[in-house]
Formats: C-alpha cells, structure tokens, sequence
C-alpha cells in the first residue's frame, strides 16, 4: 500500500517536470527562427536569407537538428499513457536494482565474516613447528569474492573494432588480481615463521627473565632464534598448504605472464618491432634446419668414409 | 606477580663493550673493502679446444699425464661449472691435474631464447657425443672417462647407456636417479607443482627464477645467517675474499632451455623414469642394465637438493660388477668446496681412475 502512494506521488512529479520541461525546449525551438541578441550584438544565424545550407553553419544546423529531437521525444513521453508506464518503470527499475545489488552485497557480507573469523583464528598463536592449521582462508574468501563478483564485468563481451584490445587489457587486470592475491598470501605463509620465532624466543627470553638469568651473549639468543626459524621454515615448505600455493602461484604467474605478452605485442606490432611469438617461430625453423643439416652432414661423412675405404675402379668408356 | 629482577648493570657494560668492538670492527672493514681483494674465480690455467653454438670445451693444462684416458667432466646446466675451480688450493681440477689426471670440461655457455627447442637429447646426443668424438681424436684414444655432476650426472648416464663403447670409467657426483623420495624439498615441489609450465611463458627457465627457488628451500640460512655471519666476519679479507668468490658463483646462473627442463620434471621428477630404465631420448630407451663400464657414485649425506635416498639405487640397477658408492658427511657443495674433502674427494677420482687405466 505505502509502495503504491508513493508510487502516484513520483508519477505526479514525473508529469509536473515533463510537462515544464517540454515547454523550455519548445520554446527553445520556437526561438531558432529568431533573431537572436547575445551580450547586445545581433547573433544572424542565416536562416531568413536561406544561407543556412551553408557549410559553415554546419555547427547551428547540427545543434537544431539535436534540439528537435529531442522535443519530439519530450512531446511523446509527455503523452499520460507514456507518462504513466514511465512512472511505473521507475520503480520497477528500482527494484531490479536492488536485487541486482542484493546478492553481491550479501556475499560481500559472507566476505567480511570470513575475514573476521580468519582475524580472529590468526589472532590465537598456533605452536611452534606446526603448519597444520594454516589460515589462509582470508584470501581465498577474497579470491572467491573477485571470481564470484567483479571478474564478470572484466568478461562482459566486449563490441566494435577494437574488441580484441579491450578484451587483451580486461584480461590483463583480470589474471594481475589474480596472481597479486596469490603473492599477498605468499608473503603472508612466509611471515608466518617469523611470527612463530619471535614468539618462541619470547617465551624464552621471559622465562629466564623470571628465573633471573638473562643471557649476556646476544649471539648465542641470535643461535637460537635463527635454528627456530629455519625448523618453522622447514615445516612450512614441506606442507600442503604452502604445496597448494605454490601451485596456484605458478598457474596465476604464468596466465598473468601470458596475457601480458599479448598486450605487450599490441605496442610492439605498433613500432614494427617483431614480437617474441614471431622470433620463436624463427627459431623454431632455425632450430630444425640446424638439425637436419647436422644430421646429413653426419651422414654424408659417414659416406665418404665408406667410399674412401672402397679401391678406385676406372669408369670403362662407352663404346 | 612475580618481580623480574634484570641485570640493567650488566647489560649496560656489555653495550659498553660491544660499542668499542664494533668500531674498531668497522674501521678494518673498511679497510677490507676498500683495499685490493683477490675474488678471481677459475684460474687453472686451460685453453678451448672445441665449440659448437654456445657450447665450449676447456682442456685444462696438465704438465705430468700420469692417467692415459681423459676425463670429461659434465656439470649441470644449472649455475656454471667455476664452482669445480673456485680459487688455487680449493679447486677439484687443480687437485686432479696434479695428480695426472688429463681434464676437459664442458661449459654449456649461456643458452639464449634460440636455444629454447634443445631436448635433452639434443646435449648428450649432440654436444655430449661430439665432445668425445673430439676428445678421442685429440687423444688418440677410442673410448673416455666421464664424471657427471648433478644434472651433468644425468646426462652421463643417459649417454653412457645409449653409447657404452665410447665410456671407460663413470663417475657419478650428487647425481639424482631416483626421483621419487619425499626427503628433499625440491622432489615434493616438483611432484605437486606445475612448474613445467613456466618455460611456456618464459621460453627458457630463468636463471634467476631458479636461484630464489633455491634460496626459499632454507630461507633462515640462505638468506639472512648466511649475511649476518659475512657481517660478523666482516673484518677478516680471506672470510671476504671467500664469501665473494661463493656469491659470485652462485648467482651467476645461466637460463635453463625450455624444452631441456621441461623433459627433466616430467621425465624424471614427475614419472621417475631413469631409474626404472624407461626413459626415452631421441626415440631410444634408455637401459641402465647397458652400463657396463666401472662406476663410482658419490652423494652427500646431507645434501638438501638431491638428497641420499635419490642416489643411492642407482649402482643396483646397473649392469657393471665394477661399482662403489661413497656418501659424504657433508652437503650438496660441500663436497667440492669444502676444505676438508678437497683431501679426499677429487683424489679419490684420481687414484680410482688411474687403478682403470690399463
């Protein structure tokens, strides 16, 4: 009920702009055929002695012609029945709007728990030389986030003569996010560690601290830390989650690489540079020849040795 | 709660300390870095005798031959093969030209995106085949010793199988043949990343790439102990001259061919195809049970990249009686640069090789 007010209210301030609307440009319009008097100079547009054919009013006949475009469309939206379905499309437009949005921002919403809950397991310290409990789940929300949500407008199909370009740069930031969250969770596994260390030699420091019996050699604290450090590395590497990574980091690197050694051939096309697809293809064919030619040459020596080893008989003249 | 009683007298007199230490640590380092410093790597003395593409091959000069047969050393195409003749007194070719032993090394160069279609195949049966070819003819001699490091270790058992006539004595150094162990970092990445694809976007795999793979196996160490202890020893030249000498072999890291590394994780990380005598290399499989010629195979026992379990089957699936396996306490370097098996490592080669040599 309340939608439905609200509804003829937009509707009547729709009808009341339409209809001053269409009167400004009508008149507009109306004035063209008029002299026209800007900061007190007469503005002679031409068109009473017909020199509006003229091409150097090409610019005034252009605008005209805009201006009586358009209030014609103004005349036939402000017919009531067209001003009615507009009014109602209005909030239909509305509405498909705010369901358009509402999945992305409840996923934007999943998105922001996730990272909550990530901030909050990451917060509790896990033990010393243990990696099975990673929590990289952070960026894989954010990653599922830019594949489920913004990756599909760098894939809207792209249109008109220069389609491929565009398609080669929507692509180009589309693998770069990709592989860049793949790095950030790298320096994140790799910071892991440290954090780990740190805390170790901590718990150290502190409980001879209590016990009264600080270490004066800062080397061997140093010793100590650094044998923490390479065993909590160690255990890192040779998990499955840094595995996992490491995979994904390689895929993305290369996808990234690839796509931008095609926009890199855009520009290298344009300065009649050959690109390295091109030069591979040569050498390619250099390679293959080299080949060939090395193994003939093989065989040809290996021929004249057997000729060599062979006596001279004299060739009998024909008769 | 209890209250933490801290030595405050304490630690102030050691930051006393450690402050006048520190300065007068800073002032000889200056002095060691701005001075003259000798970090020439490789300077054994060799002339190239051979060179196909990027492919060269070095003969070390040997005044005494007391081992009639040459040896080929082949290193890996991962980093370059300097690290056999880091500086004079820590060298393996000094060590085993003086005892006669006569040396050629393949140096693969640095490979280029033209050489991105060169297969495996393609090194031993082309650049491997044609350096012993050469050798024999300089020589006089029909067949040749061969040693084998790391990758350059799989590649001498390829042509060693595929071309036994041509191979008196295998030796095998830190070589992985078998391919499916889950002690090192570098077996369980390759088996459960796909880094083969890398090579369809770079052409070749970079060099560089390769290294920051390698730093990330012991960040702890390679990356941070490693410059704290530079520091540390900041002061002292030979430390210096040493540490640069290792920097710059080991970031001096040529592209790996693409078609070469793509072979090498499917082939064997991937399908563990060497040691089950499975794997083909231009249309011919290759069958360790044809390895008939002695071998001695050396690994490390702490080595990280190709670690004991990788190497150690490798003298039971071969056809020669004449075998030995020799494990080191030391790790994948360490047993060509470290001081202590400079004494018994490249001489150990010398002596084997010269028993062989009728």
């Amino acid at each position: 009920m309340a939608n439905s007010n609200r509804g003829s209210e937009v509707g009547k301030l729709f009808e009341s702009w339409m209809d001053t609307a269409n009167k400004f440009w009508q008149d507009v319009e109306n004035s063209r055929s008029d002299d026209l008097k800007w900061g007190g100079v007469n503005l002679d547009f031409g068109f009473k002695d017909g020199k509006a054919d003229e091409d150097k009013y090409r610019k005034y006949r252009s605008w005209e012609t805009s201006v009586k475009n358009f209030t014609t469309l103004m005349k036939i939206l402000s017919v009531p029945e067209n001003q009615q379905a507009m009014a109602e499309s209005s909030t239909t437009f509305a509405e498909a709007l705010g369901e358009a949005f509402g999945d992305s921002v409840e996923n934007l919403l999943e998105f922001q728990g996730n990272i909550i809950q990530s901030f909050a397991r990451a917060s509790a310290h896990t033990q010393s030389y243990n990696f099975d409990d990673l929590d990289q789940s952070a960026f894989q929300s954010f990653r599922d986030l830019y594949i489920n949500e913004w990756q599909k407008y760098l894939r809207i199909p792209k249109i008109g003569l220069p389609r491929e370009v565009h398609e080669q740069f929507a692509d180009l930031v589309d693998k770069s996010n990709i592989f860049h969250t793949y790095m950030a969770e790298l320096f994140y596994l790799f910071s892991l560690p440290f954090e780990k260390s740190n805390y170790a030699i901590q718990q150290k420091i502190n409980a001879m601290l209590e016990q009264g019996e600080m270490e004066n050699d800062p080397t061997k604290l140093y010793n100590e830390w650094i044998k923490i450090l390479e065993g909590n590395f160690m255990q890192l590497m040779k998990s499955q989650e840094y595995n996992n990574l490491l995979n994904g980091l390689i895929r993305s690197l290369v996808e990234y690489k690839a796509v931008k050694n095609d926009v890199m051939s855009i520009f290298l096309k344009e300065m009649q540079v050959p690109t390295n697809k091109e030069m591979d293809e040569v050498y390619k064919e250099l390679y293959l020849t080299k080949k060939k030619v090395k193994e003939l040459t093989r065989r040809l020596e290996k021929l004249e040795g057997k000729f060599a080893s062979q006596p001279m008989v004299p060739r009998q003249k024909a008769k | 709660m209890n209250m933490v009683k801290i030595p405050v007298d304490l630690i102030l007199k050691n930051i006393g300390e450690s402050r006048k230490e520190t300065t007068s640590k800073l002032k000889k380092a200056t002095s060691v870095l701005t001075g003259e410093l000798d970090t020439g790597i490789s300077q054994t003395p060799y002339d190239v005798v051979y060179q196909e593409d990027r492919v060269t091959l070095k003969h070390y000069r040997c005044e005494d031959v007391r081992v009639k047969t040459p040896l080929l050393v082949i290193y890996a195409l991962i980093n370059r093969e300097t690290m056999l003749d880091l500086q004079p007194g820590r060298s393996v070719v000094e060590t085993l030209t003086n005892k006669g032993v006569d040396v050629y090394m393949v140096d693969w160069g640095y490979p280029t995106r033209k050489d991105q279609f060169l297969t495996i195949g393609d090194h031993v049966n082309g650049y491997i085949h044609n350096i012993v070819e050469e050798i024999c003819k300089r020589s006089g001699v029909e067949k040749v010793n061969i040693m084998g490091i790391c990758m350059g270790g799989v590649f001498s058992i390829i042509y060693s199988a595929l071309h036994p006539h041509k191979v008196k004595n295998l030796v095998t150094t830190v070589t992985p043949t078998n391919f499916d162990t889950d002690k090192g970092l570098l077996n369980i990445w390759m088996k459960n990343t796909d880094a083969e694809m890398l090579v369809d976007t770079y052409a070749n795999m970079p060099g560089d790439l390769m290294n920051l793979g390698f730093l990330l196996m012991n960040p702890a160490r390679l990356m941070i102990d490693k410059y704290v202890g530079f520091m540390q020893n900041i002061d002292n030249k030979q430390f210096v001259e040493n540490f640069i000498r290792m920097e710059k072999w080991i970031f001096d890291s040529p592209d790996v061919p693409a078609a070469t590394f793509k072979q090498f994780i499917v082939d064997c990380f991937k399908k563990n195809l060497l040691i089950q005598s499975k794997l083909e290399i231009d249309g011919e499989v290759v069958d360790l049970q044809k390895i008939d010629m002695p071998v001695l195979n050396f690994y490390g026992k702490f080595d990280h990249l190709v670690p004991p379990e990788a190497c150690e089957t490798f003298t039971g699936m071969i056809g020669s009686t004449d075998k030995e396996d020799v494990c080191f306490n030391t790790g994948h370097i360490g047993i060509y640069v470290s001081s202590k098996y400079q004494q018994e490592f490249a001489p150990k080669i010398a002596s084997w090789l010269a028993e062989r040599d009728q």
